[in-house]
This record gives C-alpha cells, structure tokens and sequence, in this order.
C-alpha cells in the first residue's frame, strides 16, 4: 500500500466506514512514520470531535426571534396583495381562463365594438335650407364686374407673352425683362382698352405667323416643282 | 406540517420551528463568525429569511439542508461586511463551557484555531459534516456544489487540520515496537 492509498482509506474510515482493509492500513502505519502521525492526528481529531458537545443559544433567543419575525410579518404586505408563490391546478386553470376570456373580450370588442366603448357621434347642425343673404347692390355687382374684367386682360396678357415666345422667340428676347408690370385696371374704360390692346396684339402676332407658314410653303412647293422637272 | 402551519402564519408553527432549529443555526454561526454577539444577530436574520422565503421550499426535500444554505449565505454576508477583529478568543471561551472537565482543552482550541484558519468553503464543509452531522448529499443540497466537490473540500479540510496538529506537536508518535 503506497501513502496516497492509506490517506484515501484513512478519509473514509473519518467518514465511518467499517474497512475491509484495516489490517493493510495497519501494517503500513507500522511501516510508514508519516503516515502513522497522520492516523494518530485522525484518532484524536476525530475523538475530540464526537465528544463535543453543541452550542446552546441564549435562552431568550427564542422570544427575540419570535419578536422580529412577528414584527416583520407584520410590516409585509397582506397575504391577499401578495402573488401566490405556487399556485395549484384549480389556481393555474383559473389564471388561463382569466386570461382567455380577457383576450376574446378584447377581441370582441374590436371587431364589433361595444356600445360602451364607442365614441359619441358629432352632433350634426340643423341645415338652413333658405339662405338669408342681403340683395346684391348696385354699387357691389359695378366693382365685380370691374375686377372681373381686369382679371380676364391680365390672363390674356400672360397669354399673348406665352404665345409670342413660342412663335418668334428671337424677336422677343428680353420682352419679358424689359416690360413693365401691369397694373390692374382702375376702371371699366380703361380695363377695356387693355383688353383691346392684348386683342390687338395677338391678332398682329397671328398675322404674321400665317405669313410665315405660307411664304415657307410656296417656297417649298417651289423647291418640289423644280425637282421633278429636272428628273 | 409545522412549514404549512407557519405558512398559514400560526404563530405556535412558527414557534415551534424556532425552537426545532435555532440551535443547529446558532451553532453553526457561531463556528462560522467565531462571535457570540454576531451569531446571536446573524441567527434571528436568518429566521427572518426563513419565514419570507418558506413558500420557495421545496418540500420534497429535507428542510434542515435548505435552513443551513440560507444560514451559510447569512454568515458569508456578515464575514464579507464585517470588520475582522480577533474573535477567537470570545467564541473558545463560549465553546469551552459547555465541555466536560477532563477534556483537553488545549486540543479544542488547536482544532478550533486549525478550523479557523480554512478557506471558508472548507470550513462550511467541516463543519456541517463533524458539527452538523449532514451527510455528504445534503451539504452538496445546501451548499447548491455538486457532492464530489463538497467531498474535496473535506477531504482537504481534514488534511489541514490533521497537518497543523501534527505541527503544534499535538499528535504523539508512538514508535513502532520491533
């Protein structure tokens, strides 16, 4: 039996196992000092350890803990506030359900909605079917009219400018820079020779646009004449 | 039954458990902190966390083990927050009374200073084994260590121990007869 062995048997007879080998450990303890000394230190460890005797607790001890614990009891929260620790078969079930029915009330109450949880309708006014307005006067239908008027030669202004650039842009360039703001029109007359001057323009424009397009069409027809004569 | 009762807060249960276990605790505080004021302090702490967490026992399981885990826990807490002063003296001379006259007295305070200076792991297992009296399994239960770990841990423990007394000259050889 090598050291190592003997200290393995040794813990287990410190355990209080009967071993089957006591005469192997006794034989090496002859042989091996260090060994012997461990087994005399196990013997007398061993022996004071049994014949001690426990530790009493002070004999008010009892009453202290039993005050504190009362006294902490007391300042948890009641057993009802608190959430059961475990909860039987009859408490989970009752916890799913719980939790079912709630989630098919909210379900619900999507889907169809509950009378309770609707939200007011707006309250809808009266409609007046007779509408009470003051008659026109003379003095109010005379300046619509007037703005009317002004309105209609300054969109056909905006209009003429738009023409004229796409037909002779070369002649324009810089119309738009160099004409002055128009103003609106102060009265009937004058809002009515605007009109006439934008008419007038755009009727120029128009002229001299048709004399362009046949002058480029002769002269083309010109041009066809020629060729086939030549073939 | 006591558990139930006390868990229904009758007070003669929670009594009864007081008294059923509150030298095991003691005990073991004391061998721990080595202070009698402190494991007087320590012990009521650990029958307030006893009773709050009571409902978290698993009753399939002895209770001492699971009472000696908080109890292990407790004494770490207060070793970890205290100020270490020389408490052997105090805790060997409470130990020393409850002893038997013709004991070697000088034996129990190397064995007691042998165990004092381990590692705590190892004096936790120490001491439940020799003082508690918990099998190996039971202090692998309260320890929450597997129970090849908790059987190093004495072994180891018991070497120290056994080796300091052998160093103190507490040991002797008997020399063989040729």
């Amino acid at each position: 039996m090598k050291c190592h062995d003997f200290q393995e048997l040794l813990q287990r007879r410190l355990d209080g196992e009967q071993l089957d080998k006591d005469w192997a450990v006794r034989e090496h303890a002859a042989a091996c000092l260090d060994c012997r000394s461990l087994q005399q230190a196990a013997d007398s460890m061993l022996d004071q350890l049994r014949s001690q005797s426990p530790t009493m607790p002070p004999l008010d001890l009892t009453r202290r803990i039993l005050v504190r614990v009362e006294a902490d009891q007391k300042n948890r929260l009641p057993r009802r506030f608190r959430a059961p620790a475990r909860l039987g078969r009859l408490g989970r079930l009752g916890t799913y359900l719980a939790l079912a029915a709630s989630v098919l009330l909210a379900v619900l109450a999507g889907m169809y909605g509950l009378p309770w949880l609707r939200a007011p309708a707006p309250k809808q006014e009266p409609q007046q079917l007779v509408k009470t307005e003051p008659p026109p006067s003379m003095e109010k239908s005379v300046e619509e009219a007037r703005q009317a008027v002004a309105s209609l030669a300054d969109k056909s202004t905006d209009q003429m400018r738009v023409l004229l650039s796409v037909t002779n842009p070369m002649e324009n360039v810089g119309m738009a820079e160099s004409a002055p703001p128009l103003e609106p029109a102060a009265s009937l007359r004058q809002a009515g020779q605007g009109a006439a001057e934008g008419l007038q323009t755009v009727a120029s424009s128009t002229q001299r646009a048709f004399a362009y397009f046949f002058r480029e069409f002769t002269q083309a027809d010109a041009g066809k004449q020629k060729d086939s004569r030549v073939h | 039954m006591l558990v139930r009762g006390a868990l229904r807060g009758n007070t003669q249960a929670i009594e009864a458990l007081v008294v059923r276990f509150q030298s095991d605790v003691f005990g073991l505080c004391v061998k721990l902190l080595r202070h009698r004021q402190d494991a007087e302090d320590v012990t009521q702490e650990v029958f307030l966390r006893i009773f709050r967490s009571l409902q978290r026992w698993d009753s399939s399981r002895p209770l001492k083990p699971w009472i000696m885990g908080i109890t292990v826990n407790r004494c770490r807490t207060w070793l970890a927050q205290r100020v270490r002063r020389p408490e052997l003296a105090d805790y060997l001379h409470d130990t020393a009374a409850g002893k038997a006259d013709d004991e070697p007295v000088e034996m129990v305070q190397e064995i007691q200073a042998a165990v004092a200076e381990l590692r705590l792991e190892y004096q936790t297992a120490f001491v439940l084994y020799h003082d508690q009296g918990l099998p190996y399994e039971e202090i692998a239960q309260a320890l929450k260590k597997p129970v090849g770990t908790v059987k190093t841990w004495l072994h180891r423990a018991r070497m120290e121990v056994m080796a300091r007394l052998q160093r103190r000259g507490m040991v002797e050889v008997q020399h063989e007869v040729p």
